[in-house]
């Protein structure tokens, strides 16, 4: 059964194919946070989620006379920024992306130290932290834990998107975060406040 | 039981769907005897709950734009790509030339009235190809055996240079 967004997503996309430019525009308005943050964690780095996150979109509209409506539009996208990071990953994925949040996230730290942190900054912390963790997973473990635990798509819909049976997304996902979980100890909660190991 | 038979009632766990209730009873109690299990699937939620909470990345400012400027600008280049839309546009050209060469290698099959390569005087005889004085215009020459060259070439000269042929076929 579809709900309000899948409703509007249709008729934008209808409109989309139909030529219609704002409609395009919307379609990357509604999607881009989503789908830069997809990208954002799959990359570990800005530059490269940016450019998947863009890719993405050239991609989806080239094709999208295409789209028959068989999944979400959501779940569309998803799967062709899936693909498109598993494509960057043997290609020119910056290998200097984890040192690189390592140094900005002890750069943070070291502002939170001097001058009392912002919650924005705490916020960037972890997810830089988290981001680390996710780089060191293999790209399929990644992209379903990134789906379900991060974008909060449903197992169906992950496998629909990654094109493989539902139980092979529990077990890769299960998977992931048992590898996760040493990794993101640096990670800690407490009363609301986010630390981050030195 | 052993842990690793198990495994699929921890996975169904961790992705909370649950077994049947006699399924998960039994699991439940296998949990309350088995440490291992029980920091397993522990484990799975902490880091369920560190990714859930992971707080979104700003989107780069000007993203939207450049997105929508190389969507509008990415087709016609890559479009190049697409042998099949190159190749309908290129049809009718594939076609005049396919009839070219069919109207040389037909007055070239007796006595080759064209010198090879006088492609040019063909594609002529057919742009001013009305003849003067109610004579048979120079392109139905085309279709005559025999025709030799130089009666061709005089009937293409003996047309106005302003006078072309009508899309009918009429001068």
């Amino acid at each position: 059964m579809r709900n309000q967004r899948e409703d509007a997503d249709q008729a934008l996309v209808a409109a989309a194919q139909a030529g219609d430019s704002d409609a395009v525009a919307a379609l990357v308005h509604r999607y881009q946070t989503r789908i830069y943050n997809f990208t954002l964690a799959m990359t570990g780095n800005a530059a490269d989620a940016e450019d998947l996150a863009q890719e993405t979109f050239i991609r989806a509209f080239r094709g999208l006379r295409r789209f028959r409506g068989d999944s979400s539009f959501r779940n569309w996208l998803y799967r062709i920024a899936a693909n498109a990071a598993h494509t960057l990953r043997g290609t020119r994925l910056r290998q200097s992306a984890v040192w690189e949040a390592r140094v900005e996230s002890d750069d943070v730290a070291e502002r939170q130290l001097a001058g009392g942190g912002e919650s924005v900054e705490q916020q960037a912390i972890r997810r830089q932290a988290i981001d680390r963790a996710l780089a060191a997973l293999p790209v399929e473990l990644r992209t379903a834990v990134v789906l379900h635990d991060v974008e909060g798509l449903e197992y169906h819909e992950i496998a629909e998107a990654m094109d493989i049976p539902i139980g092979t997304v529990m077990s890769r996902i299960f998977r992931a975060r048992r590898r996760l979980r040493p990794l993101l100890s640096e990670v800690r909660v407490r009363d609301h406040r986010v630390l981050v190991k030195s | 039981m052993s842990c690793k038979e198990w495994m699929p009632a921890l996975l169904r766990a961790a992705a909370d769907r649950p077994d049947d209730a006699d399924e998960a009873a039994r699991f439940a109690a296998h949990l309350r005897g088995c440490a291992g299990c029980r920091q397993a699937l522990a484990d799975q939620k902490t880091a369920r709950r560190l990714l859930t909470d992971r707080v979104d990345a700003s989107v780069p400012a000007g993203f939207a734009a450049r997105v929508l400027s190389a969507v509008q600008e990415a087709p016609r280049w890559l479009d190049l790509l697409r042998w099949r839309t190159w190749t309908y546009r290129l049809a009718p050209v594939a076609a005049a030339l396919l009839l070219m060469a069919g109207l040389v290698a037909r007055s070239t099959a007796n006595q080759a009235p064209f010198a090879a390569g006088n492609v040019e005087e063909v594609a002529d005889i057919w742009t001013y190809g009305a003849a003067e004085g109610g004579e048979l215009p120079a392109y139905a020459l085309l279709g005559e055996d025999g025709v030799s060259g130089d009666r061709l070439l005089d009937a293409m000269l003996s047309v106005a240079p302003d006078e072309t042929l009508a899309p009918g076929g009429q001068s």
